[in-house]
């Protein structure tokens, strides 16, 4: 049986990484998460670069982008991918503690295929995170390539 | 299991093709997002595209041009006020251009803001429509033109006559309605009618209030064969030369298909709203094994059930399938579940629930099978065709009356080639002609019908010229060579070059009606009443002797008796200087047809009186020969004001000759003068010369011509125009008047000249005075001045003060520019609270509930604590929102409208329902009013004080809530909240208002503290006040005041 996709998580902040991580845990979903934790790192990772130079082929099922990173942050990294020919059909999600407007509206502009703040009650963050893993992973038919 | 999945998942995909194919209906999205455009294989077989919809714009570009600005503006008003649309356009099908109708229905999804909609292809059923409407036209070609009846009835309405083709109208013969009265002949709704007509105009006659002028109305009468036709009357009544009333003429005309036509119109107007209206498809889904049948809700819709009134069984379905119709169905399902067709397709009636039969189509496809063929499940789909049945069955029969009408129309119809050659005819064609066979007819050339072949001409010229030749009356010959008069309405039929193929021609049969018109209107009886009775002297002049003279004339000429006149000449009675000019008038309009032209002269009567009048003589035929007709007017009236007339004008002269101190002149458009009176002409040096008829340059002194020129520019454009002007020391002024002719064209210019030397000399008098004066003013101006200096002192001082104020001003701004920054200070803190803060929270709350899940043997202090972390996190976490909600209120702009403050109190208290069961609470709203404000701030605000009221009257066991206006003062509003909950300590009023300012305990009454303070903001940035008053346990009232204009 072929290894399932992997499911890429951007996220500078240790704690959220390691709550993200639990919640997709509780539901045992076996797609492998690979974590990095700025935007210059998911972009090495998409292209396969810098240190994932050596990673296998295959685009990630979805991609999690924090908006607040170091050095490039999420907006960013969803732009590039969005208007990256290649790219461009990987379903992004935006996991963030940011409701303001302007973030929603500049995210959906970009093309973002979700946008999702945390919640800060825990089971709640459980389940939303839960319900984005069993969406992007399983349910959700992405084309092919 | 996926495999299964995908599997349900085609097969629902490919049963919404199939139904979308069979029902021509398609669904699209466009994705606001990315513009993107998806048409299902429905859409895209309706719009003719072979490949994917590539883009906005090339859908955009089907819909003819003239639909695109409407369907445009549907767009916007669908995704800006998210208003569905439902409409039909015409487009220009992609693969082969055909026109098609296309029924679109829209709706818009904002949450993902994507635009979706399903499109119908209705092409075939709007041709049906489009049909039906042009044999109405052809219809109506022919009914507008049948035959007249003409008829006569005395004041009682009796019938003293009718014309014979009363038979071809009702079927019965003139003898059987001759001597009935018009209202037995009626129905009797329409002999209501025609009794108040005749009611009416006996009443008008008596009052003499009778117009002059045909009565049109419309009745319903029954016809021989039992059936009722509408006819149109036009019903003159005839009076005698004395002003007695006769009878009435009336003209009726069948207007029964119009009539039935029309109705059916609107009849088929009302069905296609129906048809708009609901588009809704019927799916059916039948398990084999379990007999059951899924229907949708338009299934039910369609026949007007619901859902627990028809089984779901098939019988539910064979219970309501008519049954005619069952065994010809069951055959065509049978042969497809035999495996020998593809799929069902079944036209069937159905009984709905008012008991009404549909005609419903059905088409299905088993979709299942198990490993021997026998089914196991099938889809389909039922589409209401009710009305494309009925619309067939319509045509039909319009095109069987259209044949039907076409051969026993009483009007006789056929087509001929401009060559001449007769191609196609009715029964009544060769009636009317009176040949004896129909192929006789067929061999008749068309030239042969008339009575002069000239008419023939003239009628294909005319249809070539105009397409039709409409109402013309012909003389024509039967075959047997005797007179017929025909009205005759032609109409062109040209192939696709303009070229005159056929001419199709409607006659009806008009000789009676004819001889009718030529007895009344040729009757030598009525003209001589006519002329009898004439005001005017009238006399017939032949052989040089009057052979007829009227009573007028006898009476012109100072006589008592006709016979003192007959067979003398009427130049006995001219003046004699004019005799000889008159008997030369008299012979050459013998000799020539000649224009009469009015000629005065001088009778002289019997007695020697002599009268003056005005004659026209013309030539006439009387009795045979030529004569003259004399029509003699008595004007000796006109004559008298004719001489007022002309010493109007004399006394006109002497004003003007008189005119004090001045001219008036009359010059025409070249400046020839033709009028000049006054006194002052000696002054001015004219009084030795002629000047009328000079010209105005050749007479006027140079220093006036010069001026002349100059304004006569714009006297000549309509304008008037005046100048001063000094002449041997005396001062002018004048006035130039244009006069216009009655084509607007300027005839001729008057001028007044007024001498105004007298003026002039006292206004220099009055310059000397002011002179005088002047002196004294200069006086008192130096006066001035020195106050003036001192004044000036006094403003450097206020130039000090102003600076210093100026200073401040500066400061103030300085001060501005720093609030401002704090401002984004306050922006930037916000974005930091949204973010930052919220993630340790997050953490906090993650990490404690890990850790409980991790200890399993948890003591109930540790559950407490547990407990008290969530719940604090969960409260730190509102109150965060809070802040930011008032950091973010308080940088909205103002959008001001009305707001009906009523219905927004309302809306609010509805939204509290829910909360209130269990309370007892009771509502006392006062009358309010319309405010001025921003009506999603100003609900805020009632929501805040609500809720506050509902909060603190939460331990009451009896709740009572007050809103009304209060004290209403100069251009503000008051309204107040008055509750009878806990209250407060009026010495902390101050403090309520301020960012998480709490007078209660958290316990008692749940809070951020944030509520009151956003209200404050809202009324402040809305110029208003609010205060709030309160007694602890006695409850409390918060007042606010809004301005009126804003």
């Amino acid at each position: 049986m072929n290894e399932l996709p992997r499911i890429l998580l951007a996220e500078d902040n240790e704690n959220d990484v390691e709550l993200t991580l639990s919640a997709l845990e509780e539901y045992r979903l076996s797609n492998r998460v690979d974590v990095v934790t700025d935007g210059v790192e998911a972009l090495d990772y998409l292209y396969r670069q810098g240190k994932f130079a050596d990673r296998p082929e295959g685009n990630p099922v979805v991609v999690m982008l924090d908006i607040k990173m170091p050095r490039k942050d999420g907006l960013e990294v969803l732009k590039t991918i969005k208007q990256d020919p290649v790219l461009n059909t990987i379903p992004v999600v935006m996991l963030t503690s940011s409701n303001l407007d302007r973030d929603i509206l500049e995210s959906y502009t970009a093309g973002v295929n979700a946008y999702v703040v945390k919640p800060i009650d825990f089971s709640e963050f459980v389940n939303a995170v839960k319900n984005l893993g069993l969406f992007w992973a399983l349910v959700n038919t992405p084309p092919n390539g | 299991m996926i495999d299964n999945l995908e599997k349900d998942k085609f097969t629902e995909h490919h049963q919404l093709e199939r139904a979308e194919e069979i029902a021509q209906i398609g669904h699209w999205e466009i994705d606001l997002n990315t513009n993107k455009v998806k048409g299902s294989k429905g859409a895209l077989r309706i719009y003719g595209f072979t490949k994917k919809i590539a883009s906005l714009e090339e859908i955009q570009s089907l819909p003819l041009p003239e639909f695109r600005p409407h369907l445009n503006n549907l767009l916007k008003n669908l995704i800006e006020r998210n208003e569905p649309y439902d409409t039909i356009f015409k487009i220009e099908r992609q693969n082969d251009g055909e026109i098609r109708y296309i029924h679109s229905v829209a709706q818009f999804d904002q949450k993902q803001n994507i635009v979706f909609g399903v499109i119908h292809d209705i092409t075939d059923k709007k041709n049906i429509e489009d049909r039906v409407k042009e044999l109405d036209n052809d219809i109506r070609f022919i009914t507008d033109n049948t035959s007249d009846v003409i008829w006569t009835m005395d004041l009682k309405g009796d019938i003293k006559y009718v014309s014979p083709s009363i038979y071809k109208l009702r079927g019965f013969r003139q003898e059987e309605v001759i001597g009935k009265n018009f209202r037995e002949i009626v129905t009797p709704q329409s002999e209501k009618v025609a009794k108040q007509l005749l009611e009416n105009f006996i009443t008008e006659m008596q009052s003499a209030k009778l117009q002059n002028e045909p009565i049109v109305e419309i009745f319903e009468q029954p016809t021989a064969d039992g059936k009722t036709i509408w006819n149109e009357s036009v019903i003159n009544p005839i009076f005698d030369d004395k002003g007695e009333f006769k009878m009435f003429l009336g003209v009726s005309r069948n207007i029964t298909d119009r009539i039935n036509a029309e109705k059916a119109i609107i009849a088929r107007e009302q069905e296609l709203m129906t048809a708009i209206e609901a588009t809704g498809l019927g799916l059916w889904d039948q398990d084999f094994e379990k007999n059951i049948i899924h229907r949708n809700l338009n299934w039910y819709k369609m026949l007007g059930y619901k859902e627990s009134e028809v089984s779901q069984k098939m019988e539910g379905w064979k219970s309501l399938i008519h049954p005619d119709d069952l065994a010809k169905a069951m055959e065509i399902a049978k042969t497809h579940e035999d495996g020998k067709s593809e799929f069902f397709s079944v036209e069937h009636r159905m009984k709905a629930k008012s008991g009404e039969w549909l005609w419903i189509h059905n088409w299905g496809k088993i979709i299942k099978r198990d490993k021997s063929g026998k089914p196991l499940r099938a889809i389909g789909v039922h589409l209401n065709n009710t009305e494309k049945k009925n619309a067939e069955k319509e045509l039909l029969e319009k095109t069987q009356k259209y044949e039907s009408l076409y051969q026993n129309i009483p009007v006789a119809l056929f087509r001929s080639t401009p060559a001449g050659n007769i191609i196609s005819y009715n029964k009544k064609a060769v009636e009317m002609y009176e040949f004896d066979s129909i192929d006789e007819f067929l061999n008749q050339p068309a030239l042969e019908f008339y009575a002069n072949s000239e008419n023939r001409n003239y009628m294909l010229e005319q249809v070539r010229t105009y397409g039709e030749l409409k109402a013309h009356a012909t003389h024509e010959k039967k075959k047997d060579g005797s007179d017929i008069w025909v009205k005759t309405d032609y109409k062109g039929i040209f192939d696709n070059e303009g070229n005159l193929i056929y001419i199709d021609c409607l006659a009806d049969d008009i000789t009676d009606k004819k001889k009718a018109e030529d007895a009344l209107i040729e009757s030598e009886e009525r003209y001589r009443m006519l002329v009898e009775k004439s005001p005017d002297g009238i006399a017939i002049h032949r052989n040089g002797k009057i052979v007829f003279i009227n009573d007028s004339a006898v009476k012109l000429l100072g006589g008592i008796d006709k016979e003192q006149f007959i067979y003398k000449s009427i130049i006995d009675h001219v003046k004699d200087e004019s005799k000889p000019s008159i008997t030369t008038k008299f012979n050459s309009f013998l000799e020539s047809n000649e224009e009469s032209i009015p000629i005065e002269v001088v009778f002289v009567q019997l007695n020697g009186h002599e009268v003056p009048v005005e004659i026209h003589a013309n030539q006439i035929e009387y009795q045979g020969g030529k004569a003259i007709q004399i029509i003699a007017r008595d004007i000796t009236d006109r004559i008298k004001s004719r001489t007022v007339l002309l010493e109007n004008e004399a006394m006109y002269k002497a004003i003007t000759e008189n005119f004090p101190k001045g001219i008036i002149s009359i010059v025409d458009r070249s400046g020839n003068f033709t009028f000049i009176e006054g006194q002052n002409i000696q002054e001015i040096g004219l009084g030795n010369v002629e000047i009328i008829g000079k010209n105005y340059k050749n007479v006027l002194p140079a220093k006036i011509i010069t001026i002349i020129h100059s304004v006569s520019a714009k006297v000549l454009k309509g304008h008037q125009a005046s100048f001063e002007v000094e002449l041997n020391g005396k001062f002018y002024t004048n006035s130039m008047v244009p006069i216009m002719d009655t084509d607007g064209q300027i005839e001729k210019i008057i001028t007044i000249t007024t001498d105004i030397s007298e003026r002039k000399i006292s206004e220099q008098m009055e310059k000397e005075m002011f002179a005088k004066l002047e002196g004294e003013v200069q006086y008192k101006m130096n006066e001035l001045n020195e106050q003036a200096g001192r004044l000036k002192e006094s403003q450097r001082a206020l130039t000090f003060l102003l600076e210093d104020v100026n200073d401040a001003r500066n400061e103030l701004v300085q001060a501005n520019k720093n609030l401002e920054a704090a401002n984004n200070d306050l922006e930037a803190f916000a974005y930091s609270v949204s973010h930052d803060l919220r993630a340790p929270l997050r953490h906090i709350d993650g990490f404690s509930q890990l850790l409980e899940n991790l200890i399993k043997d948890r003591t109930p202090d540790a559950e407490k604590y547990f407990k008290k972390i969530h719940e604090s996190s969960g409260r730190m976490h509102n109150l965060i929102n809070d802040l930011l909600s008032f950091s973010r209120l308080g940088r909205k702009k103002l959008v001001i409208s009305n707001i009906d403050l009523q219905s927004l109190i309302n809306e609010v208290i509805k939204n509290y329902e829910p909360d209130l069961t269990g309370r007892n609470v009771e509502w006392e709203i006062k009358e309010l009013p319309i405010i001025r404000g921003d009506l999603e701030l100003i609900k805020i605000v009632m929501d805040n004080l609500i809720s506050n009221a509902l909060k603190f009257t939460s331990k009451n066991n009896k709740t009572h809530i007050e809103i009304g206006t209060s004290d209403i003062q100069e251009n503000q509003i008051g309204i107040y909240i008055k509750d009878n909950g806990v209250g407060f300590d009026n010495n902390y009023a101050h403090k309520m208002f301020g960012v998480f300012e709490r007078l209660h305990n958290n316990q008692d009454f749940p809070g951020t503290g944030i509520g009151l303070a956003n209200v404050k903001r809202i009324i402040r940035s809305h110029k208003g006040t609010i205060r709030g008053e309160g007694k602890l346990n006695e409850g409390a009232t918060f007042f606010i005041t809004l301005p009126i204009n804003l």
